[in-house]
């Protein structure tokens, strides 16, 4: 009976860790988005030096949690996250408001890839 | 890792039922939980090796999932007979009294060759001397002759022989294991003695020397290399 307790507990750990993991790629997904969002709107503004801390503040963010995401996301979802950052980056470098924000909904768009992969539903369960 | 957790236990349940319902002689020797898991671990566990894409994660999240799932399942099997018929299903009687159940044989779709072909297996060329031939849980047949056909033993004859217990081994190429000369109750000047009798000098020259429960012992020198 030990035994089965034991699986029984290490399923729920498992069900838990997966529950935190869905928690936390939300939040740090939902972060990095809110802060292209805020990066796209100072395009819009034309200011373009804020747009361009904020998208390199949103990369950094992205870069500090590589050990988490190395560990958790499929490598080719990192490397379309990377490439999205770098787009939107040389976008800004450029200072052309139409390809920056499209360069940021796309960055956006990618970031909400990676959680709806984690995220419970028919579509990613089926 | 929540939509795979998701997904490993939907497919270990679909392939359960899957497994089940093809019946006992796709399994061979394994029951069908871990028939699954074997099949399934060794192809996740390939994944990460062969795509370095993958985040290891991903393999070791669904075995040690996969791993819980058959710990749970063989333990409640263990606490209740109405799941492990579930599960495992009931061992089948093929034959009986020397006559083939041909509703077995369909229920579990077993064809004559194949029944043959388990019955040379063990042996058993004639069918009418078969009691029972069982389709096990785990897919194997076993067969119980009839008691006119069975061997003869030492027993029927009402002679029995000298059961000689298990044998310890005393010299294992050259070297004494010791725990095991205290375990038969002997000591080094005992062994010596023994060497002495059969014209060895040092346990070195022995390969192999053996003693049973009833003191018998076997003895063989090492041979020279070639």
């Amino acid at each position: 009976m030990k035994k089965e307790l034991f699986a029984a507990a290490i399923l729920a750990s498992l069900a838990a860790l997966s529950a935190w993991n869905l928690c936390h790629i939300k939040s740090l997904t939902g972060e990095i988005a809110g802060i292209v969002e805020l990066s796209a709107s100072a395009v819009q503004e034309n200011d373009w030096d804020r747009a361009e801390q904020l998208a390199k503040s949103a990369r950094l963010r992205w870069q500090q949690a590589a050990g988490y995401t190395n560990v958790f996301i499929r490598h080719s979802e990192l490397d379309l996250a990377e490439e999205a950052f770098g787009n939107y980056l040389s976008e800004l470098y450029k200072s052309s408001p139409g390809g920056a924000v499209a360069a940021a909904e796309a960055l956006i768009e990618q970031m909400r890839n990676i959680y709806e992969m984690e995220r419970i539903t028919l579509k990613s369960v089926f | 890792m929540a939509v795979i957790l998701l997904r490993t236990i939907i497919v270990f349940i679909c392939l359960l039922l899957a497994m089940r319902l093809m019946g006992k002689r796709q399994l061979s020797e394994l029951e069908v939980s871990e028939l699954i898991i074997a099949v399934l671990i060794s192809d996740i566990a390939s994944l990460p090796l062969q795509d370095v894409g993958i985040p290891l994660i991903n393999a070791l999240f669904p075995i040690l999932a996969l791993l819980c799932c058959e710990l749970l399942i063989s333990g409640i099997t263990l606490q209740s007979t109405r799941f492990r018929e579930f599960v495992f299903g009931q061992p089948s009687i093929l034959i009986r009294n020397g006559i083939i159940d041909q509703n077995a044989m369909r229920k579990n779709r077993f064809s004559p060759d194949e029944l043959a072909e388990a019955l040379r297996a063990n042996s058993v060329t004639d069918i009418t001397k078969v009691r029972y031939a069982i389709l096990e849980t785990d897919g194997d047949i076993n067969v119980i002759l009839a008691a006119s056909a069975q061997a003869l033993t030492p027993e029927t004859l009402a002679r029995p022989p000298k059961d000689g217990g298990m044998p310890h081994i005393i010299i294992n190429n050259g070297r004494i294991l010791e725990n095991n000369l205290r375990l038969i109750g002997r000591d080094m000047n005992w062994l010596h003695t023994e060497l002495n009798k059969r014209g060895a000098a040092h346990a070195r020259d022995v390969y192999f020397l053996s003693v049973d429960d009833s003191g018998s012992i076997y003895f063989a020198t090492k041979e020279r290399r070639k």
